[in-house]
């Protein structure tokens, strides 16, 4: 009959080397992990200009003059960009608040 | 340019006048013009319990007496209703609760409004009865003066602030805006914006010298995909013409919110009526204002 097998027990030491090396996996692992993916930019990676970027929706602006139907005390002073299809012009006046400065106030609905 | 920002009915309200102009008659002007929008705020929000339109809403499917001013604007809008043949509809508000409008835009965009429900039919405008100062609402109708009210308010802001003194005033309140009094030669410049800017880029000046502009936009109180305050009286739902945005504008602010309005619903048909500047949605910007520096026919 022969004889049974017994494990050899670890020593104190090789325990507590196998218990540093445990550790130093756990607080390695989500370091690790961080350092694998992929960093977002910033302001100060110097990538701006290697940022990609996508364009949701462009909007070209084409502005059709059709013929007024009354004496509106209003002027249509200028688009900005886009191109006008009539022969009207649409030159700056002397309106206040600058025509080509900055607008005395606005409308687009609330 | 001398100006006085204050917030009433829910938006951003301004008055200006000239630089030049006597600093104790604008400040004058200033508290004439915030005192009739607090007036008329109290008159006739739909989110005030107590406000005469709340009440008159509760008296539905019996005669109410009503103030002299609220009979004046509820005789507008029914006349409104009558030009524009209901496009322009005081009656919509059931659609609009329907829609997701039912509280305070604030808390609209907070997401605290109720669940949607299917769209309501309009049009009731026809069964809704003025006699002198005395209304009548159908059992199931409510109405929302809103936007007209607005533009009613400006009409009355602007004349008492030259009534205070100024040369010229104009009151802008979210986009619905009159110039009152003598303006400055060359008019007063007014941005367009960008119906399709967040940040409310400039898309297109005018210069304004009488009269008023409004705006309508489908961009602006939006709380969804389609979901907007701007309902179609036609089909009871948020408006979807193809028309983003349009300012119209007219000898008074409260005749230029009905035409913005009508302009969205009935596209570039509007522009063989009134002066209006229309944008659609692939950007195209339709207007007949008359361009500055030509002469305009009679």
């Amino acid at each position: 009959m022969s004889e049974r097998p017994t494990s050899k027990r670890a020593s104190k030491r090789e325990l507590r080397a196998w218990a540093w090396i445990a550790g130093a996996l756990a607080f390695l692992a989500p370091w690790t992990a961080i350092a694998a993916n992929p960093k977002p930019a910033t302001a100060v990676d110097g990538g701006r200009a290697e940022r990609p970027v996508k364009i949701i929706h462009r909007i070209t602006r084409r502005v059709v003059i059709r013929d007024p139907v009354e004496d509106a005390g209003v002027r249509y002073v200028y688009v900005g960009g886009g191109s006008s299809s009539s022969s009207s012009s649409t030159s700056s006046s002397g309106a206040s608040g600058s025509a080509g400065g900055s607008p005395s106030t606005s409308t687009g609905g609330s | 340019m001398r100006r006085h920002d204050f917030r009433s009915m829910g938006t951003d309200v301004l008055l200006l006048a000239d630089a030049t102009c006597d600093p104790d008659a604008f400040a004058r002007a200033a508290a004439r013009v915030m005192q009739v929008f607090a007036r008329e705020d109290a008159r006739s929000s739909r989110f005030r319990g107590d406000s005469e339109l709340s009440l008159v809403n509760a008296s539905a499917g019996r005669w109410t007496q009503v103030s002299p001013t609220f009979a004046d604007v509820a005789r507008l809008a029914l006349d409104a209703a009558a030009r524009t043949e209901g496009r322009f509809d005081p009656t919509i508000l059931p659609a609009l609760l329907a829609a997701g409008y039912d509280r305070d835009f604030d808390d609209v965009i907070a997401g605290a409004r109720r669940r949607l429900h299917p769209a309501r039919p309009c049009g009731r405008w026809r069964d809704v009865h003025l006699a002198g100062r005395w209304l009548r609402l159908p059992d199931d109708v409510m109405l929302d003066l809103g936007g007209l009210v607005k533009g009613w308010t400006v009409d009355v802001a602007a004349l008492e602030a030259v009534a205070c003194g100024l040369p010229w005033a104009l009151v802008n309140a979210g986009g619905d805006l009159r110039i009152a009094g003598e303006p400055p030669t060359g008019g007063v410049a007014v941005a367009i914006e960008d119906p399709s800017s967040a940040s409310r880029a400039e898309l297109g000046r005018v210069a304004l010298d009488g009269g008023a502009l409004a705006t309508s936009s489908v961009t602006r109180r939006s709380w969804g995909p389609a979901l907007h305050h701007l309902i179609d009286p036609r089909t009871g739902r948020p408006a979807d013409t193809g028309v983003v945005q349009a300012t119209a504008w007219a000898p008074t602010c409260a005749e230029a919110e009905v035409r913005s309005k009508v302009a969205l619903l009935d596209d570039e048909r509007a522009l063989a009526s009134f002066t209006a500047t229309i944008v659609h949605d692939d950007g195209t910007v339709v207007t007949n204002l008359p361009p500055a520096g030509a002469e305009v026919a009679a």
